[in-house]
């Protein structure tokens, strides 16, 4: 009984730690409570909202708050009849999805080569030789020879796109290692005779999160920009269950001369979720750099 | 220094030489090769040798002879890519050299979410918005015929013609670069302004700059004497590591403005299952971009030769 409230106690007090970390500065606020309220919207679509892009209502109805316009469908309705806002949802949950996906391999994999750059130097020379010809080619043209050759896949596009930013996502987190590796405090442990695999893990690694956070946050903004222009362009198309931001757009492109908003709400939502992104990791930032310094 | 232009020049032919291997690999083992029969070092000779030569041998490869396809679509790219980066660097370096050295932090915070605004824009929404502005009269063809593209010369040509109406003739040649070039400016200039900003004031912060301010008389001196010669060195690499991203940028451009270049091309390719005009723009990229980077890497170390020691040591 005591161990249970003990533990209840621990739980309270975490949350509690959180939620005065979250409330600590302007840009965590906003930050956490847009991308909570993000999260929400995409677990949301099927219960709350009832999102489906079956084509039942009437043709081109102009926004909620422009003559003819319908309450039920705020953004109006598009040529085949769905509805826009419905739409939004769920293109935009497809969206976040993809892009999360490709942002993980992309850590995942990066990680991976980054421990096996630090731990073995003569593999240098050739994953820098292999990067320099990844990023010599632009996403779209990695994207076609994939299309042509494999599938015009949404899978084989979100690879191309975690491929094509992997290079630069390598190595910067690797500048930041080395940086961090010839500082003299570290040059002290390793005189302390600590392992470097210690030193690296319990060292290196939070000194450089600021830094890591800022790269990952970059990752996530360059991929759904990379992802919306490729799917804007018809490539993945495939396979897709939902469509995402940039098939809308291209759909929406149709009939932007009628109703403009729904082509630019997709785009707003993407530069809305870029904004909280990037308002998270400055406000981790403060709080990581606050407590540097005490 | 010339041990590290050397090493430079030598991963170049490398890179080179595995650029030309991908490309002929697309065409070789492309699924509608008519000459498998070949081994892939005589495909691999053939390919270039008509390539260089423009004398049709077993391969049947292009509708275009070089010269044209150089003139018709890397041309019109590589200038709309490099007046890009031209004007990204004239709006966004002295921009980023103020905010770098501002202590003005409303300024800087006004500067920072403008930056992040127009970065977090996807390429094709915002140029669809300046285009919707600008009130051309424009609508997106998806499936691209290469042949019915807005064809252009290019500024090199008019202006090695001895023309008497030169400026007319740039004038009506400008003209129509200017709303891509506005587009694909904004992407670049936000990089430059934020890498621009970061580097002057973290040199700003520099003991041996404080000293500086003191023992010279004007603040002018101290920036062009001491605290840009040591920021730029570290700048030029950074911004040309996001030369992919201004080409792919570009290739979009055209192809949402369907204008003859590198991306409209590349489209058509791709409709028409031709694996010659992806074998061709994928050696035309690499090429493009990893002469760029060695270019800015050597120019580096050629112009400030004391302040990049770091980088060959």
């Amino acid at each position: 009984m005591n161990k249970i409230s003990n533990f209840l106690s621990k739980i309270g007090n975490s949350i509690v730690n959180f939620k005065n970390t979250i409330h600590s500065n302007i840009y965590l606020i906003i930050g956490c409570y847009g991308i909570l309220t993000i999260v929400f919207i995409c677990y949301s679509t099927k219960w709350l909202f009832h999102a489906t892009l079956a084509p039942i209502y009437e043709n081109l109805l102009p926004p909620a708050w422009q003559n003819k316009g319908d309450i039920n469908h705020i953004l109006g309705t598009d040529e085949q009849g769905r509805d826009i806002f419905n739409y939004l949802l769920l293109a935009y949950k497809s969206s976040i999805k993809l892009t999360l996906s490709a942002t993980g391999f992309v850590v995942i994999i990066s990680a991976v080569i980054n421990y096996l750059l630090f731990f073995i130097a003569p593999l240098r020379p050739l994953f820098s030789m292999c990067f320099r010809v990844i990023i010599s080619f632009p996403p779209i043209l990695s994207a076609i020879v994939v299309a042509l050759f494999w599938d015009n896949d949404i899978d084989a596009i979100l690879i191309i796109i975690g491929l094509a930013y992997l290079p630069r996502f390598v190595h910067n987190i690797d500048l930041h290692i080395m940086q961090e590796w010839q500082k003299t405090y570290i040059t002290a442990h390793r005189l302390d005779g600590i392992p470097t695999v210690k030193i690296i893990n319990f060292y290196i690694i939070p000194n450089i999160l600021p830094a890591y956070l800022t790269e990952i946050t970059n990752l996530f903004s360059n991929i759904i920009l990379a992802l919306t222009v490729l799917t804007f362009l018809g490539f993945g198309s495939s396979n897709f269950r939902h469509p995402d931001l940039g098939v809308m757009m291209n759909n929406m492109l149709t009939i932007i001369h009628d109703n403009y908003w729904a082509f630019f709400i997709s785009g707003i939502a993407i530069i809305v979720t870029i904004l909280l992104i990037h308002l998270v990791n400055l406000g981790i930032n403060i709080i990581l750099a606050k407590k540097g310094e005490s | 220094m010339l041990i590290y232009i050397i090493k430079k020049l030598f991963s170049f032919l490398i890179l080179f030489f595995l650029l030309s291997l991908v490309s002929v690999s697309v065409l070789y083992f492309s699924p509608n090769n008519s000459l498998y029969h070949l081994t892939f070092y005589q495909f691999y000779y053939d390919f270039y040798y008509q390539l260089l030569s423009n004398h049709p041998l077993s391969l049947p490869l292009f509708d275009y002879n070089m010269s044209e396809i150089l003139q018709h679509v890397f041309l019109p790219t590589t200038e709309l890519g490099l007046l890009a980066i031209f004007c990204a660097i004239i709006i966004g370096f002295p921009i980023g050299v103020i905010s770098g050295l501002s202590s003005n932090s409303r300024f800087i915070h006004i500067l920072r979410l403008l930056c992040w605004l127009l970065y977090a824009s996807p390429l094709v929404w915002i140029a669809i918005l300046i285009i919707r502005l600008s009130t051309v009269d424009w609508h997106f063809t998806q499936h691209i015929d290469y042949s019915s593209t807005i064809g252009n010369s290019s500024l090199i040509t008019i202006l090695s013609t001895n023309n008497d109406h030169k400026l007319p003739l740039l004038v009506n040649h400008i003209t129509p670069l200017l709303l891509p070039v506005i587009i694909l400016t904004i992407q670049p200039c936000i990089t430059t302004i934020q890498i621009v900003s970061e580097r002057v004031k973290l040199i700003a912060n520099q003991n041996y700059i404080k000293v500086a301010y003191i023992k010279e008389n004007a603040s002018w001196k101290v920036l062009f004497r001491h605290l840009l010669p040591n920021a730029i060195p570290k700048i030029i690499p950074q911004l040309t590591a996001n030369i992919t991203t201004l080409l792919f940028s570009t290739m979009v451009i055209e192809i949402l403005l369907n204008r003859s270049g590198m991306g409209t091309w590349l489209l058509y390719g791709f409709y028409q299952h031709n694996f010659s005009i992806l074998a061709l723009t994928l050696l035309g990229c690499g090429i493009i971009i990893s002469l760029l980077m060695l270019l800015s890497e050597i120019l580096v170390v050629i112009i400030y030769p004391t302040q990049s020691r770091p980088l060959h040591e």
